[in-house]
């Protein structure tokens, strides 16, 4: 089916389409989203709304920013992801291009079930990972 | 909006499992016990309005910025 998204019209099948049961703090009514990969800008990757055109959020692996990033998933949250397999859960972390100062946000991982295809927005408070990571710093 | 007077000590309880203690007061910061089952997220109110903050940054990106960011370092590698 096509859809009207941020980055223009694209062709999302059914199996694409990521459920966010509680959608993305600040995006609280959106629910359907999909993860699209560009080659012009590879390694960043995009979650884009399939119900508002307006809102896409770029996103990155985040261990390729910090190597031993680690997140812990609690009983509630793998529950809601439906119990995903480690090898078939995928990590993103929003990446902010806004502007050129450049940061990745470390305490609120995306976290996605690719089997059931649900999603969510988990908030670690861990002090060792900042909603603003600075990309230059760290690299 | 509900609004309760506690004293040290005292406490709420919110539902049928989650309690909220005031353990103590001191010049304007007050320590709180929450005991509550692993399955409700307790978050300070402030790293959640954050998220929400960054998140709405996010969406206002530049794709250029991400179509070089990574071309960029690759190059300083190079040259380093």
């Amino acid at each position: 089916m096509k859809y009207k998204t941020k980055l223009g019209i694209l062709d999302i099948e059914e199996e694409e389409i990521i459920e966010f049961g509680n959608g993305l703090p600040g995006f609280e009514n959106l629910r359907k989203f999909s993860l699209i990969s560009r080659t012009d800008t590879e390694p960043i990757k995009w979650l884009i709304s399939l119900e508002d055109e307006k809102i896409a959020l770029p996103v990155i692996d985040p261990w390729l920013i910090v190597e031993d990033y680690s997140l812990n998933l609690d009983n509630e949250t793998m529950r809601t992801l439906r119990n995903p397999k480690a090898e078939r859960t995928l990590v993103l972390a929003v990446i902010d291009l806004h502007s050129e100062n450049i940061s990745v946000n470390l305490a609120a991982p995306i976290v996605v079930n690719l089997d059931k295809a649900i999603g969510i927005q988990v908030i670690i408070d861990d002090a060792r990972y900042s909603v603003k990571y600075p990309l230059k710093s760290g690299k | 909006m509900l609004v309760l007077r506690r004293k040290t000590g005292e406490g709420i309880i919110i539902g049928s499992n989650v309690v909220v203690r005031i353990l103590s007061i001191e010049h304007g910061d007050v320590k709180i016990g929450i005991e509550a089952p692993k399955s409700v997220k307790v978050l300070r109110e402030e790293l959640y309005k954050e998220v929400v903050k960054t998140n709405v940054e996010s969406n206002d990106f530049n794709v250029e910025l991400a179509k070089k960011i990574f071309k960029k370092e690759d190059r300083n590698a190079n040259n380093t």
